[in-house]
């Protein structure tokens, strides 16, 4: 045999079940003989104390190994409940602020960047300052919409097709 | 009308032969010595259920050591829940009856007692009854893997897993 021995085979002749080479072996080879004396001499003690009533250390340390592993997940899942908890109710209190502040001024401001400062609606003056720039393009724009509707206005309460001043709109330059 | 088990003589005898090997097996695969009682008259109850059928195996040690592992089996898997709301510290420092233990456990110091009993503690179930069957009860290779349901290989390799983790527990 050419190497030392496995502790497999130390443990099979330990149990009387190893082979002939190897039990040779073990007589021949100084360290495999004095790791097989070592062996011999640990399982007797390992036997003696098995033959025994188990300790109460280990009961104990049973008990709070469970424990171990129990308060662990008891404890992640209560943090768990709780940090939904927690988020739920902020989401929520931060979503009704948000949208009660939110809310005025969105619709607020473009009224009011269109809108003269001296006619800015009270509710915006919050959120824009009465040293906002109107821009030419806004004013214009503002110019643009109110002929538009004036107009509408116009012919809003007759019959277009009745009324030549307003079918005119719709189909000049359209008629062959 | 099925015949009422009877307390015979053989009965007897086999309760006093094997009730003390079967208690240190259970011992061994539940580190817990009031529930190893529990177990150990359990497969006595079973032995004397059987009794009564006017059944009887070809071996009665290796009846009721098979019968022993698998109800032992059936109380891990059953009643850890209980065990551990249970397991408490009221332990009473009876001696054991066997009197080679008992002079072992003068040498012996405490702290390694405890160590080894937590190593076994920590083997898994396989390597627990292979090692209770294989080197405390003196069962060969073969009839372990037959009683187990495993390779001669496998009952080797758990063994030899099994004795490792134990001798850690001496250093």
């Amino acid at each position: 045999m050419g190497g030392c021995l496995k502790e497999q085979d130390l443990i099979e002749l330990l149990l009387n079940e190893a082979s002939a080479p190897v039990q040779n072996h073990v007589k021949a080879c100084l360290p495999c003989s004095r790791r097989y004396r070592k062996l011999a001499e640990d399982m007797k003690v390992i036997s003696a104390v098995l033959r025994g009533r188990p300790p109460k250390a280990a009961e104990r340390s049973r008990s709070w190994s469970r424990l171990a592993v129990v308060a662990p997940v008891c404890a992640s899942a209560l943090f768990l409940f709780m940090a939904g908890m927690w988020i739920g109710e902020s989401l929520q209190m931060r979503g009704g602020e948000k949208l009660a502040r939110h809310l005025p001024q969105a619709t607020a401001q473009p009224v009011a960047r269109v809108m003269p400062g001296e006619t800015m609606l009270a509710s915006s003056s919050e959120s824009l300052s009465a040293s906002d720039p109107i821009t030419p393009v806004a004013l214009s724009y503002v110019n643009f919409l109110e002929d538009t509707f004036s107009q509408d206005d116009s012919c809003a309460s007759r019959d277009n097709s009745f009324d030549p001043a307003c079918s005119s709109s719709w189909f000049s330059g359209e008629t062959p | 009308m099925s015949k009422p088990p009877s307390f015979g003589p053989d009965y007897q005898k086999l309760y006093q032969e094997h009730h003390g090997r079967i208690l240190r097996l259970c011992r061994i695969l539940l580190s817990n010595p009031e529930e190893a009682e529990d177990v150990a008259q359990e497969v006595f109850v079973k032995a004397l259920d059987y009794w009564g059928n006017n059944s009887m195996p070809e071996s009665w040690p290796r009846w009721l050591t098979t019968v022993a592992i698998n109800t032992c089996r059936d109380r891990r898997r059953s009643s850890w829940w209980k065990r551990w709301l249970k397991s408490t510290d009221d332990f009473d420092e009876r001696e054991y009856p066997d009197e080679h233990a008992a002079v072992e456990h003068q040498v012996i110091r405490r702290e390694q007692y405890e160590r080894i009993w937590q190593r076994l503690r920590k083997l898994s179930r396989r390597q627990q009854e292979v090692f209770a069957l294989r080197y405390i009860e003196g069962w060969s290779t073969q009839e372990v893997s037959e009683a187990l349901g495993l390779t001669p290989g496998s009952v080797k390799r758990h063994l030899t897993r099994a004795i490792d983790n134990l001798r850690k527990g001496l250093a």
